[in-house]
C-alpha cells in the first residue's frame, strides 16, 4: 500500500485516523496503531508480518532484559544476541544472494567452479528500516540513553508504525518517547494543520515532480548504450532530482502522517543539494540514516578520536556499510567508497575548499554528487562505466525524449532542490490561514489528477 | 451565530472541494496534452477523437488522439507517411477491425506496428495500420475505394472479422454506397465531457460480478421481444455467402489498382468443443451478436476460416491461416478476439514468415498463380 495510493487515501488513512482519535487511552491507541502498521506492513505480504512481529519480540525482550539484569555480562547478552538476530535476519534476507553469487565469481576467477545456488528470497520491504529501528533502541537502552519501555504495545507501535514502517526516517525511539508517552492526551488539533501541509507537500513532490521526471529517464536510463553525452548528462541530472524529491516526498509524508496523530518525527533532508561539501551533504541527505551510522558505527570505532589514518579508516568503512545498507550489489558498495573518499579528501584539504566561493562549491560539489549517483542508479558496473563515458567522452547518440518537455520540468526541480525553502524551512513557524486550505486543495487535486493517470509507482526507497 | 459558523464552515468546504475539483480537471488535460498530444479542451471520446465521417465514409480522424492511441496526419495509426510510397519501397497497408488497429496491445505493439519493427530488418518496407475499429469487410470495400487505396500499397493484407456478419439482414447489393451524415464538432459543456470523470472511471475497475449483470441487462435489452426465429440456432450459411462475397468484391477491387491482397484467417480464444470458460467467453460475445448462440459463433468462425481458404485457392490470392495456428491459445489473446502483445507478435511473426517464404524478394511477388494455405508450426 503506496501513500499515494487510492486504497491509502481513502480507506486506510480516514479510517485510522478516526478511529484513532475516538480512542481516549494511551493502551489502546498503542494497540490501535499497531495494529494498523501491520495491517498496512501486511498489505505487501502477510509473511513479513511474521518477521517484524520477531524482531520486535526479541528487542522488547532485550529491553526487559536490560531493565531485569544490571550485571555488566547479562546486559552485554542482551546487546549482542538481539542485534545479532537483527543483523542475521537483515543479512539472509538482503544479502544472500550477494554472497552466493560473489563467492561464486571469486571461485570462478581462481579456477575452483564453486557450484552456488541461487536462493529464492524474497526481500522483505522496509526490512532495512525496522531492524535499524530495534537494534538503535537496543544499542540505547545498553548505553543508558532511553530507559526500555514495559509496554509491550507501545514499543510496537514505535516499530510497526505505518508512516516510516517501509522507508524510514529511521525514527529513534528516544526522539518520539515523550510523544509516544503522552498519546493519551495529544491535541488532535494542535498539529494536524501542519501534518495535512507536509503530506500534501510531499505527496506534490513525489507525484508530481519525482515521476514525472521518472516518465522520461527511466526509458533513456534502460537504452543507456544509445544516450549522447548529453543524453547521458540530462538523464543523471534528472536521476539526482528525481531521487530527492522522491525520497524527500516519502519522508514529508510520513512525517505529515506522523503529525496527525501526535508524532514528531525528525526531519531526513535539509536541502542536501546547497551542501558546500561532503561533510555539510551528509548532514543534510538521509539525516535518520547518516546520524544512525554515526553514532552506532563510526563513533564506537573510534571515530577521529585515534589519528589521521584511523579517522579515514573509520570514515570509509562507515561510508562502505552505509552503501552496502542500500542494496545487494557491489555498485551501492562503491558509491559508498566515493563517498568516503570524498569525505577523506574534504578532511584532507577542507581549508583551501573553503575560501572558494559558495556557489563555486556547490556547483562542483553538485557535479561530484551526480556522478556518484552514477553508481546508485547503475544496475551493475558495465552500465556505470558507459554512464560515466558518456558523461565526460563526447558521444554522439539519442537524446531524452521530449527534451525540451523536460527542462521545463527539470530545471524548476534543481531551482527548487538548489535554492528554494525546503519544507520544514517553510512549515517551521507554520500557523494556519483559510488561504493555505484552498491552495492545498489545488495541490491534492492535481495529485488526483495524475494518480488516476496511471502513474502511480513506487516510492525509491522501498527498494533498500 | 452557531448557523452562520456552521454556514461558513460548509462555504469553506465546498469552495475546497471545487478548486479541488476544478483543479484535477485542469491537471487531467494538461496531462493528456503533454504525455499524447491531445487537445486541451477536446472532450475525451474515441468515437470523436478517432473517427470521422468526411461525408462519403467514415475515417481515421487525421491527428486523432485518444489516450494511448495516436494517429498520422492521414488517419492511420502510427508514424507519419508520406502520400505516396517513396520509390523502392514495399507499402504494406493492414486493413481490419478493432483485432487490427489495436486495442488492448501495450503502445506501439499491435501487429502491425511489430510487424513493420520485424520488416525493418529484412529490406525496404513500410506498413500502414489503416484498420479501424468497428469496420466490417462490407465497410472495408467503400474505405478502400474512396480512400485507402490512394496511398498506392504494393501489398494490402486483410484480417477481416467474420462476427460481424452475423448482425446483417441482406447482403452488400441491397445497400450501395451512401454518403453519411457529415459529423460536425459541436462543443459541449456536461459532466461527461469532463476528463477527471473520464479517468476516474478507467480507473475504477467494475468488479466482474456487476460486470456481468451489466451485459446480462444490455443483452436482455438487445433481443426483448425477439422470437425463437430471429436467432440463428444453427450456422447461417447465408450470412458466411455474404461476407465470402464481400471479401471477394475487396481483393478484387486491390487488384484491380495492382495491389495484391493477402487474406488472413480469423482467429480467436475458443475452439470446438465449448468449455465452460468459452462459454462465458462466447457469452459476452453476444452482447456484440445477440443473435447467434455461442456454439453458432463458434461454427461460424470455422466455417469462415475454410471458406477464406477455399477463396483464396479460387482467386489465387496468399492466404495466412492464422486461424490454425492461434486459435484456441488462450496466451495470444486479451478476450475472444483481440490480441494481447504476445498474440500480436506471433501473428505479426507469421505474416513475416509468409510473405517472405512465399518470395524471396516481396517485390517481385506481384501476381501469384495458387495461393496455398501455409501449414504453420505450431508450437505446443
Amino acid at each position: 500500500m503506496l501513500f499515494n495510493s487510492f486504497i491509502f487515501l481513502f480507506a486506510f488513512l480516514p479510517v485510522t485516523y478516526t478511529v484513532f482519535w475516538l480512542l481516549r487511552s494511551a493502551r489502546s491507541r498503542y494497540i490501535w496503531l499497531a495494529i494498523t502498521g501491520y495491517i498496512f506492513y501486511g498489505y505487501w505480504d502477510p509473511r513479513f508480518c511474521l518477521l517484524m512481529a520477531f524482531s520486535t519480540i526479541v528487542s522488547y525482550c532485550a529491553g526487559l532484559g536490560f531493565l531485569k539484569y544490571t550485571n555488566p555480562h547479562s546486559q552485554r547478552l542482551c546487546l549482542i544476541i538481539p542485534v545479532t538476530a537483527d543483523l542475521l535476519l537483515l543479512g539472509f534476507f538482503k544479502y544472500a544472494n550477494l554472497f552466493m553469487t560473489t563467492t561464486r565469481d571469486i571461485s570462478n576467477f581462481f579456477g575452483w567452479h564453486l557450484n552456488t545456488p541461487f536462493l529464492n528470497i524474497i526481500l522483505p520491504i522496509g526490512i532495512s528500516f525496522y531492524t535499524f529501528h530495534t537494534i538503535s533502541y537496543i544499542v540505547d537502552s545498553y548505553r543508558g540513553v532511553i530507559r526500555p519501555t514495559k509496554n509491550l504495545f507501545e514499543f510496537a507501535t514505535y516499530v510497526s508504525l505505518f508512516s516510516q514502517l517501509v522507508a524510514g526516517p529511521i525514527v529513534r525511539f528516544r526522539q518520539i518517547e515523550k510523544d509516544l508517552d503522552s498519546l493519551g492526551t495529544a491535541d488532535r488539533t494542535r498539529w494536524l494543520c501542519q501534518g495535512v501541509a507536509f503530506f500534501i507537500t510531499g505527496m506534490v513532490e513525489k507525484v508530481v515532480i519525482a515521476d514525472s521526471l521518472a516518465a522520461v529517464i527511466d526509458p533513456a536510463l534502460s537504452h543507456h548504450e544509445l544516450l549522447s553525452s548529453a543524453g547521458a548528462w540530462l538523464s543523471m541530472l534528472g536521476y539526482t532530482f528525481q531521487l530527492y524529491f522522491d525520497f524527500c516526498g516519502y519522508s514529508d509524508m510520513a512525517v505529515g502522517l506522523g503529525f496527525m496523530f501526535g508524532l514528531r518525527i525528525p526531519q531526513n533532508f535539509n536541502s542536501p543539494y546547497k551542501a558546500l561539501n561532503p561533510s555539510d551533504f551528509w548532514r543534510r541527505w538521509h539525516i535518520s540514516l547518516s546520524t544512525c551510522l554515526r553514532d552506532y558505527l563510526y563513533i564506537p570505532l573510534g571515530g577521529n578520536r585515534h589519528g589521521k589514518w584511523n579517522t579515514q579508516r573509520n570514515l570509509m568503512l562507515t561510508m562502505l556499510i552505509g552503501g552496502l545498507w542500500h542494496g545487494a550489489n557491489w555498485t551501492f558498495v562503491i558509491w559508498g567508497a566515493y563517498h568516503g573518499l570524498l569525505l577523506i579528501i574534504y578532511r584532507k584539504f577542507s581549508t583551501r575548499w573553503d575560501r572558494l566561493p559558495a556557489l563555486c562549491r556547490q556547483v562542483s560539489f553538485f557535479i561530484l554528487v551526480v556522478i556518484g549517483w552514477v553508481f546508485f542508479r547503475s544496475d551493475n558496473f558495465g552500465m556505470a562505466a558507459s554512464l560515466l563515458h558518456r558523461m565526460f567522452v563526447p558521444t554522439d547518440g539519442i537524446m531524452v525524449a521530449h527534451a525540451g518537455l523536460y527542462l521545463c520540468v527539470l530545471l524548476p526541480s534543481a531551482l527548487l532542490a538548489m535554492a528554494a525553502p525546503n519544507t520544514f524551512d517553510v512549515y517551521a513557524g507554520f500557523s494556519w490561514k483559510p488561504q493555505y486550505a484552498y491552495a492545498f486543495s489545488m495541490m491534492m487535486g492535481v495529485c488526483f489528477a495524475i494518480l488516476l493517470g496511471g502513474r502511480n509507482s513506487p516510492f525509491l526507497y522501498f527498494q533498500f | 451565530m452557531r448557523f452562520q459558523i456552521n454556514l461558513r464552515s460548509l462555504l469553506h468546504w465546498l469552495i475546497m472541494g471545487s478548486l479541488c475539483v476544478l483543479s484535477a480537471e485542469i491537471a487531467c488535460r494538461v496531462d493528456d496534452y503533454i504525455r499524447i498530444g491531445t487537445p486541451i479542451l477536446s472532450t475525451p471520446s474515441s468515437d470523436q477523437d478517432l473517427a470521422f465521417n468526411d461525408g462519403t465514409i467514415r475515417r481515421g480522424k487525421p491527428n486523432g488522439r485518444f489516450k494511448k492511441w495516436k494517429l498520422n496526419q492521414y488517419g492511420f495509426r502510427g508514424p507519419e507517411i508520406s502520400n505516396v510510397p517513396k520509390q523502392s519501397i514495399t507499402r504494406i497497408m493492414i486493413l481490419g477491425a478493432s483485432e487490427s488497429f489495436g486495442l488492448y496491445e501495450s503502445d506501439n505493439r499491435e501487429f502491425p506496428a511489430q510487424l513493420s519493427d520485424m520488416l525493418r530488418s529484412k529490406g525496404r518496407y513500410e506498413v500502414i495500420n489503416a484498420a479501424m475499429t468497428g469496420m466490417t469487410v462490407r465497410s472495408m470495400i467503400d474505405y478502400w475505394e474512396l480512400w485507402a487505396s490512394h496511398f498506392k500499397p504494393r501489398i494490402v493484407v486483410i484480417y477481416p472479422s467474420p462476427l460481424f456478419y452475423l448482425n446483417f439482414d441482406s447482403p452488400r447489393s441491397d445497400h450501395p454506397a451512401r454518403p453519411a451524415s457529415v459529423h460536425t464538432d459541436k462543443p459541449t459543456i456536461g459532466v461527461d465531457d469532463s476528463r477527471l470523470l473520464f479517468r476516474l472511471k478507467d480507473y475504477m475497475h467494475t468488479p466482474d460480478f456487476i460486470q456481468k449483470i451489466r451485459d446480462k441487462k444490455n443483452f436482455e435489452s438487445k433481443v426483448a421481444g425477439k422470437d425463437e426465429s430471429w436467432f440463428f440456432s444453427s450456422l447461417p450459411q447465408q450470412n458466411l455467402d455474404w461476407f465470402i462475397d464481400d471479401i471477394r468484391t475487396l481483393g478484387n477491387s486491390i487488384r484491380k489498382t495492382g495491389a495484391a491482397p493477402v487474406l488472413i484467417t480469423h482467429s480467436c480464444k475458443c475452439t470446438p468443443p465449448m468449455n465452460q470458460d468459452s462459454l462465458e467467453e462466447l457469452q459476452r460475445m453476444r452482447m456484440f451478436v445477440p443473435r447467434a448462440l455461442p456454439e453458432v459463433m463458434l461454427a461460424f468462425e470455422t466455417a469462415s476460416s475454410s471458406r477464406i481458404v477455399e477463396l483464396g485457392k479460387q482467386e489465387g490470392w496468399m492466404v495466412i491461416d492464422a486461424a490454425s495456428s492461434m486459435s484456441g491459445r488462450r496466451e495470444f489473446f486479451a478476450d475472444m478476439v483481440h490480441f494481447n502483445d504476445s498474440g500480436a507478435q506471433f501473428i505479426a511473426e507469421l505474416i513475416v514468415k509468409c510473405l517472405l517464404d512465399a518470395s524471396p524478394n516481396l517485390t517481385s511477388k506481384l501476381d501469384i498463380e495458387k495461393s496455398t494455405p501455409l501449414d504453420q508450426r505450431r508450437n505446443k
